[in-house]
Parts: structure tokens; C-alpha cells; sequence
């Protein structure tokens, strides 16, 4: 017996070990197996917006209806992520109370249970844990794409293609006309597994920002090529200039730097190397469609080469920080704060982010920024890159779900309020953050980029107008719009009819908008009404933090000659408000105004970038930051092209043209 | 006079003992130091202003003195509401776990004429030390038992400790027999003897093993985020998700204006670190009183008589 047992041990172990052997030598097929997306299968009744044809339309809403109350109630589990109250929200909210519930419930009888419910860290997880304990929640959104993959290819979603036709009008219309590829990757057997969610591509795009004091001191323009780029540089880090610099500003000499990056070369974001790659036509990791029309891989690119020539040239010149290879992100940030650094590369945000905090700190003493496109590079016009689509999550149903349409219903609602002026008369009061309405908790999500860049320039315009209007005495302004307020003084002043806004539950100040500016805005009809257009959230912060700053800007008031208050505006009014400031930017390029570079590879990551591309980026840093420093020669490009290829990025390569050829496959 | 002189050259210490006693010592307080340095950082940085700590001013000392983050810290009702759930949690926690493990480990000190099968139950509990049935499965069992977002999920799966249990048993084996013998004489039963000789007797054991339970209940965080809603959240998971979210939040800084409102509802630098620090202080508090017990429980069963 003892002998056949061990006869049998000994022969489950060789088998192991074979088998162990076998799969080292397992050689994977890394060809693209194309998905069969089919076509989306037409309504029944053909659609026209209310706004082209409203006979049509009506035919149209009759059979695919968009917010139909149910007559019995439906009840239906989603998930949903708690996030951290914003400042206007009332304090309590949860997903499980808010406001939103009561309103579906009341307008489509539908009941919404949440059984997953997490803050955004482990919601991905505990998403993940009940979908393998068999109990996933008949709809929530995910923003992860291999989440959507899995679950479609395990055949666990529902079709949505009626849902979608459900849609209200703009939606419909955005997702037909202006991205009908978005619908096109949800898809398979033309069957339409999501509603995705867009973002917008064009908030990534990179710029390039400058101290305008440190170019005054120089006595320089702002660059436009790359060339005067390095001028600059190098007048910012001439001793006698950082010298004045220094007096003038009060930061000592020895901390200037003229332009600074952190270490992730590979890794695109705020303060990274991305805005220096895109002004030469280059972007780690993405791929451009070559003269051939075959794909190439941007980090191989002699585009990538000229970009890191450059780079090379200013560290050697010392303008580009010669720590660079030690910094954070974080910590260009917090140097870009203490008023230390010259230029940086970086998307929309940075005025309210460092370069705020930069001139809150500094401003006294003249510290300001400017901003210009991607400087040109050879005479060639610099893009900034970015994705072709970018769906920034998807709204998935469960193919159990007794009511996939609830899904269209229920985004139909939010879209309603979210997005019009009028949803405090067509839904109550529940429709306003103070009563716990808070677009982050409902389960649906969906974007709608037209609408935001039309709210974008409203800001602007009601600025303009209560300015013209009369609200423009900086001493009604002084000393900011909060106002620490007690309880009681509150209600009194509530009692009065004012309108009193809670501007930020965080660190300074509790409550609100000065009395003596709320009372001139009553006053005034035309005040009062150019001032009440402005929709609730967020807006008013806009106005509390920028608006004292864009008085004194207006009248021309120089930056150091301001008080701290209205300085304190400064990051807000030309990030959000300004018509020329970082986010106008964003807006132009969205409605076509100015130009962008795509990067041609989108979507689920393939196998072989799975199993190669991180040791593959890894190389891609050491090398690019071994030439930048001069510890290699310009050659060992040459080096790291033949290593890269040799190590799975021609693998890489040939599957990327293997999707791109099966995604085009179409238009052939 | 002499008999002085004769034990202080006796005494004399060697020229290289005292070499390696001072780079002994002096390596030991360093190290001491570097434990403490995180710490310093910490208080500092909860002490400091917000704009020094952005402009990454702040070291050792706070700069720009200001107890804005602690008074903020003291109005944050989530932070409170975690953090006594904490305690409940360590208290209810403690308590089931000392009282389960107890009642497993006086049986199974007894011999295996007294206990029969008592070697099948000492793998069946050895065994669940190394193995465990897998997050999904344990996952499955507490939403099939309706213990999501209940107290229950934090305590019930921990109760039963493998390794505090063999602790105990090592432990109540060393209690002599006598006591228990001279007990039994007088007419008490198991229960009885457990309770009034047995625990009596046993009370390093049981301190070391509540701190140890105690700790890992306040400490746990995995949990917390698995199984309970965002309001029933103990301390440690809350502040898990706090600085992640912050972390994420920050690194992706995403694109739309949207994702730049969440950012302005983050705690600043300031009050995270003053609400870690606060989440600290009860262990730390309580370590040093614990400190006997937890020394005398970890040899607790090397040495037989």
C-alpha cells in the first residue's frame, strides 16, 4: 500500500514539474482577435429632435417615452459611491437619504435600493465582491473599463439599445451625431452593452506657464517657439538675474529654478515632462498614425528623440531643474507655491491649484503668472495631445434586471435637473443642494459637454453684467464676500428675505456672502436677476472667491497693489472666469476653436501591453532620464529603440495595428 | 577601604566593551529617533499652517503655530462617529473573543484521557491559522447571514483567535492541578472551576491576550471597507479612505471642473494629519501601561518546570 502511495506522490510531482517546465515554454498568441461590434439596430419609429421635426418627435416619444412613470412601483438595486460632501450640500446626505430617491420615486414610482454602498476607495472592490457572491446590483456605473469587458464577455449586461433611445432628446442627439463612436465600444453583435458615460478629451491638454514678473524682470516676452523657450531659460537662470529675482520677490537666490518637472517621465499629468513631448510632437505611450498609415509607437519616434534632445540641452544650460530625477509631482507643487519656480508644463487647473497659492503667498510682492500655448518646435505648429475618445465610465445594467429602461429614465431625471434652469419648478424644492440633492450620489451618471461649456461662458457674462450693472465698489467688496456669521445672525438675515449662501465648510470661515453685497443685489432687479441666473452650485463660489478680484482687476489695480482678499481671487477669476484664462482654453479647443493631436489607440489595454508594457515603460523612463542627465550620450536612443523593440514593443506594435486595422475596418 | 578599591578594578570595563557599549547605545537612540522622526512629522504637521505645509516648509517643528486643524477636527461629527465605533468595536470585539476563546481553551488543556478527541479538535483550530476559506466565500457567508453593515461582520469572524486560544491552553496547563482537584472536592463543576480557579489565576494571560485582541480590533481597516456602509465606518477604515481618496483624487486629477469641486471638499494636509494623530493616541496611551503584561504574555509557555 505505503509503496503505491508513494509511487503515486512520485508521480504527481513529475507531473507538476513538467507541467511547470511546459509553461515556461509557452509561447503566448498575441494576435488581436477583432470583437464583432455589428450595427446598432435602428428604432422603430425614426428620430428627429423636437427641434427639427416636432411631428416626428411626438411619433417618436410615443413609442421610446423618456421620463413615462411606471404605474406600479419598480423597484430596482443599484450601487453608488459616497463621496465627500461639497460645501453647498446639506450636511447628512447620503446616498441612501438624498433628496434624488424621493424625486424618481415620485415622478417614475421608481424605488431605488442601494445594496452596494462604499466611498470611492473600496467601491471598485466591494463592487468586485458582489458580483463573484452572485449579487450584483441590477445598474451602477463603474469607471473602469476591464470591469465593463469582463462582464460583457461573461454575457452578465443587459441590452440597451431601447434604453438608449429613451434618452432625452440632447442626449440622443450628442450620442447619434457627435459620438456615435463612444456607442460603437460598448457594443458587440450589435447589441449595446453601456451607456458610457464622455469626458471631455480636452482637459488634459497641456500648456506651458510662466512667472510674468520673472519675464519682467528679464525684460522678455513670453515664448512661442522652443527656441525662445531656451532664451528665456536661460536669462531666468543668469546669476544677476536671479539675483533680482530674489530682491524683488524676497525667495532666496539659490532656490530659483527657471523650469521644473517631476521624475515619472513616462507618466503624463500636472508639472510632468507630457507639455515638453507634445511640443515636439511626441507622447509617451501613445501611438500616431505614420505616412504608410500603419501605427508607430510615440516613444520610439524621432519626435520622442527631439523632445528628449531638448530636454538634454536645458538641464546641461541649467534650466531645467537638475533634481528633477528626485522630485514628486507633489513636490513641483508645493515648490511652484513657495514661489521658487519659472515655468512648468501643465493642463487647466493650475491657476487654483499652485500657481494661486503662488501668488496668494507672493503677490504682494508681484508675483504673477501667464500662460501661452505649447511653444513651437522647428517651425512646425505644437498641439497638445490627447485621447481620441475618452469614455470616462459606463452605466451597465444587469441582464437580470426586470427594467433595463429604468436606467433611461433615471438619467433622463438627473439630466433634468442637473442641467436646467428650471428644475426647481418642474421638481420641487428637492431639486437644490441645501434640501440634499448631490449630483455625485445619484447612480447614474452622464456628461453633457455642450451644456458645460454654455455655463462656462454664462459666468463670464453675468460677471460682466452685474459690473456694468453698478456692483463695482471695491470698498463694498472689501475684505472679501465671507463673513463669519452666527447661527442666529443667520436667521434673522433669512427671516429678512436675503438669500445667504454657504461658501466653504472647509478650514477658513463658515458662512457666507456679505450682507452689504447681498443687499445691493436685491436692491437691483437687474442685479438681482443677472445674478440668480448663475445656477446654484459652485457658481457662487466662483463669484464669492473671484468676483472682488475681478473688480480690482478691472480697474486696473496691479497685483501687488491689492488687498489679500481680492489676491485671494486671483487663481479662481483666470482659471474659471477670465475669457482668456486656462479653462477658455479647454472650451475652445472642445468647440473646434483651436486644434488638438490625437492619440490614435484607445479603450481596453491589449494582452501584450498587459504582460510587456510595464517593463517596457520602466526602460522607457531609465532611458530617456540616463540621456537627459548626460550620464548616456544621445546614441543610447538608438540603444534603447533596438531594446524596446526587442522586448515586446514590436509585439505591441503589431497588435495595436491588428485593433486599428479591426476598428477601421469600416471605413475601408 | 581596600575591599572598595578591589570591586571597583574588579568592575573595570574592558576598553572595547565600552567601545561597543557606546556605539551600542548611541545606534540604539538613533534608532529610537528615526522611529519617532514619522511622529514628529505628524504633530508638526497638524500644528503648522496650511500654506506652510503646501509650500513643504514644515520638518520637525511646526511652522506658523496654529490649532486651526484641531478646532476644525473637533466640529468633524464623521470623525467622532468613527472613531467611537471604533470603541464599541474593540469593546464588544474584545469581549465575545476572550469569552469564545476561553471557553475553547480550558477543554482543550486537559489532557487527552480527560478530553476525548480532544487531538482532532487541536488540528481542527491549528489548521484554521494557516488556512482561511478566501475573501469571496467569507464574503458570500456574511451577506447570506444578513451581517452586512452590522457589528457583527467586525467581530463575529475574528472571534475565534487559533493562536490567542493555544496562549490560553499553555497557560491554563501550567495552573497545578491541585487547585483544581481541591475545587472538584469541594463540589464545583467546569464551569466554576474556570471561572473562580482557573481565570483567577490566569490574569497575565488574559491581559495579554485582550491587549492583543484589543490592538487588532483597533487597527483593522480591511474589514470595515468590505463589509460596512460609509456611516458605520471604524476609525481605521476611515482614515484608510480618507488619505486614498485624497491620494487618488490628487494623482489623477482628473479633467472636469466636477473632479475640481471633489478636490475642494478634501481635508487639507493639516487636518489629515491631526486626525491620524488623534487615531493614534489611544494605543499609544495604552501601550505603556500594558507594556508588563505584554512582555510576561509573549514568554508565556517557552519555559516548563
Amino acid at each position: 500500500m505505503k509503496k503505491i502511495i508513494s509511487l503515486a506522490c512520485a508521480f504527481l510531482l513529475a507531473l507538476t514539474f513538467v507541467g511547470t517546465l511546459a509553461g515556461c515554454n509557452y509561447k503566448k498568441d498575441y494576435t488581436y482577435k477583432p470583437i464583432n461590434r455589428g450595427t446598432l439596430r435602428e428604432p422603430e419609429v425614426e428620430f428627429k429632435t423636437a427641434a427639427e421635426d416636432p411631428e416626428q418627435n411626438a411619433k417618436f416619444r410615443e413609442k421610446y417615452p423618456t421620463l413615462k412613470k411606471y404605474e406600479q412601483p419598480v423597484k430596482v438595486t443599484v450601487g453608488a459611491i459616497q463621496y465627500q460632501l461639497e460645501s453647498d450640500v446639506k450636511s447628512g446626505t447620503t446616498p441612501m437619504n438624498q433628496s434624488f430617491n424621493k424625486i424618481a420615486r415620485d415622478v417614475l414610482n421608481i424605488e431605488i435600493e442601494y445594496t452596494v454602498v462604499s466611498v470611492s476607495t473600496g467601491y471598485d472592490q466591494k463592487l468586485n465582491l458582489a458580483i463573484s457572491a452572485n449579487q450584483m446590483p441590477d445598474m451602477f456605473y463603474t469607471t473602469q473599463p476591464e470591469m465593463f469587458t469582463m462582464l460583457r464577455d461573461t454575457k452578465m449586461l443587459a441590452d440597451l439599445t431601447d434604453s438608449l433611445y429613451m434618452l432625452n432628446d440632447n442626449l440622443l442627439d450628442n450620442y447619434l451625431t457627435y459620438m456615435p463612436e463612444l456607442l460603437e465600444a460598448c457594443m458587440e453583435d450589435s447589441k449595446l452593452y453601456a451607456l458610457p458615460q464622455q469626458s471631455n478629451k480636452y482637459a488634459s491638454a497641456q500648456r506651458l506657464y510662466i512667472r510674468k514678473d520673472w519675464l519682467d524682470i528679464v525684460g522678455m516676452q513670453a515664448p512661442t517657439t522652443i527656441d525662445e523657450m531656451i532664451a528665456v531659460g536661460e536669462a531666468f537662470a543668469k546669476p544677476e538675474n536671479k539675483a533680482k529675482i530674489a530682491e524683488k520677490t524676497g525667495v532666496a537666490a539659490s532656490k530659483l529654478v527657471p523650469l521644473s518637472m517631476h521624475k515619472d517621465i513616462t507618466y503624463a499629468g500636472s508639472y510632468s515632462a507630457e507639455g515638453m513631448f507634445n511640443a515636439h510632437g511626441a507622447s509617451v505611450g501613445s501611438y500616431f498614425k505614420g505616412e504608410d498609415g500603419q501605427l508607430y509607437s510615440s516613444n520610439t519616434s524621432p519626435e520622442a528623440r527631439a523632445a528628449i534632445e531638448t530636454m538634454r540641452t536645458m538641464y546641461e544650460k541649467g534650466i531645467l531643474d537638475n533634481e528633477f530625477s528626485n522630485i514628486t509631482s507633489a513636490d513641483v507643487q508645493s515648490y511652484v507655491s513657495a514661489g521658487q519656480i519659472g515655468m512648468v508644463f501643465g493642463e487647466w487647473w493650475l491657476p487654483k491649484d499652485a500657481l494661486g497659492t503662488c501668488v496668494k503667498s507672493y503677490g504682494a510682492k508681484g508675483a504673477d503668472w501667464t500662460w501661452v500655448d505649447l511653444p513651437s518646435y522647428k517651425g512646425n505648429e505644437s498641439l497638445p495631445i490627447v485621447d481620441t475618445t475618452l469614455i470616462s465610465g459606463y452605466n451597465l445594467v444587469s441582464k437580470n434586471c426586470r427594467n433595463p429602461e429604468a436606467v433611461a429614465k433615471l438619467i433622463n431625471l438627473f439630466y433634468d435637473i442637473y442641467y436646467n434652469d428650471n428644475a426647481e419648478q418642474m421638481y420641487g424644492s428637492g431639486v437644490l443642494p441645501s434640501n440634499g440633492f448631490y449630483y455625485q450620489f445619484v447612480p447614474v451618471k452622464v456628461w453633457d459637454g455642450m451644456a458645460s461649456a454654455a455655463e462656462y461662458h454664462r459666468v463670464q457674462t453675468v460677471f460682466n453684467e452685474l459690473y456694468e450693472g453698478g456692483l463695482n465698489s471695491r470698498e463694498l467688496l472689501s475684505g472679501g464676500l465671507s463673513e463669519d456669521l452666527t447661527n442666529a445672525q443667520i436667521a434673522e438675515y433669512e427671516a429678512g428675505g436675503g438669500r445667504l449662501y454657504k461658501i466653504s465648510a472647509s478650514e477658513k470661515g463658515f458662512y457666507c456672502l456679505n450682507r452689504q453685497v447681498v443687499e445691493k443685489i436685491n436692491s437691483e432687479p437687474a442685479l438681482k436677476e443677472a445674478f440668480d441666473t448663475m445656477r446654484n452650485r459652485e457658481k457662487i463660489l466662483h463669484f464669492a472667491q473671484g468676483y472682488p478680484y475681478f473688480v480690482a482687476y478691472k480697474q486696473g489695480i496691479s497685483i501687488d497693489k491689492m488687498t489679500t482678499a481680492e489676491r485671494e481671487g486671483w487663481g479662481i477669476y483666470h482659471e474659471m472666469i477670465d475669457e482668456n484664462g486656462s479653462y477658455a482654453y479647454v472650451v475652445d479647443l472642445s468647440e473646434g476653436k483651436k486644434k488638438a493631436k490625437y492619440d490614435e489607440f484607445y479603450g481596453v489595454a491589449l494582452s501584450a501591453m498587459t504582460d510587456k508594457g510595464g517593463y517596457l515603460a520602466d526602460q522607457t523612463g531609465i532611458y530617456y532620464a540616463r540621456i537627459i542627465t548626460g550620464t548616456s550620450g544621445m546614441s543610447a536612443f538608438d540603444e534603447f529603440i533596438s531594446v524596446y523593440n526587442r522586448n515586446g514593443g514590436d509585439v505591441i506594435l503589431k497588435q495595436v495595428n491588428e485593433w486599428y486595422a479591426a476598428e477601421h475596418a469600416s471605413e475601408n | 577601604m581596600e575591599n572598595i578599591k578591589f570591586n571597583k578594578q574588579h568592575l573595570k570595563i574592558a576598553p572595547s566593551r565600552r567601545a561597543f557599549l557606546i556605539i551600542n547605545t548611541s545606534l540604539l537612540v538613533l534608532f529610537a529617533f528615526v522611529c519617532l522622526v514619522p511622529f514628529l512629522n505628524l504633530l508638526a504637521t497638524s500644528l503648522s499652517s496650511n500654506d506652510a505645509v503646501n509650500a513643504g516648509a514644515v520638518g520637525f517643528l511646526p511652522v506658523g503655530i496654529t490649532g486651526t486643524a484641531y478646532k476644525i477636527l473637533m466640529s468633524k461629527t464623521e470623525f467622532f462617529r468613527a472613531f467611537g465605533y471604533s470603541v464599541l468595536r474593540v469593546v464588544t470585539g474584545t469581549v465575545l473573543s476572550l469569552v469564545v476563546i476561553t471557553l475553547g481553551a480550558y477543554p482543550l488543556s486537559k489532557t487527552s484521557s480527560v478530553f476525548r478527541g480532544r487531538g482532532f479538535y487541536v488540528v481542527f483550530f491549528t489548521v484554521t491559522m494557516f488556512f482561511s476559506g478566501g475573501l469571496v466565500p467569507t464574503y458570500i457567508i456574511i451577506t447570506r447571514l444578513h451581517l452586512n453593515n452590522t457589528i457583527f461582520a467586525l467581530i463575529l469572524p475574528t472571534a475565534m483567535n487559533a493562536w490567542n486560544m493555544v496562549l490560553l491552553i499553555n497557560f491554563f496547563r501550567q495552573v497545578p492541578k491541585e487547585l483544581e482537584e481541591a475545587a472538584k472536592i469541594e463540589g464545583a463543576g467546569h464551569y466554576r472551576v474556570l471561572v473562580q480557579i482557573v481565570l483567577p489565576v490566569s490574569l497575565p494571560a488574559i491581559a495579554t491576550v485582550v491587549l492583543f485582541t484589543a490592538v487588532q480590533h483597533w487597527n483593522a481597516w480591511f474589514d470595515g471597507t468590505i463589509y460596512m456602509q460609509p456611516a458605520k465606518l471604524p476609525l481605521q477604515s476611515y482614515i484608510y479612505n480618507m488619505i486614498n481618496e485624497a491620494n487618488t483624487l490628487r494623482q489623477n486629477l482628473t479633467s472636469s471642473p466636477e473632479d475640481q469641486a471633489l478636490l475642494a471638499t478634501l481635508p487639507t494636509k493639516t487636518l489629515e494629519s491631526a486626525q491620524i494623530f488623534i487615531a493614534m493616541l489611544p494605543i499609544m496611551l495604552v501601550y505603556p501601561f500594558a507594556q508588563k503584561f505584554f512582555i510576561k504574555g509573549l514568554v508565556l509557555g517557552s519555559v516548563k518546570e
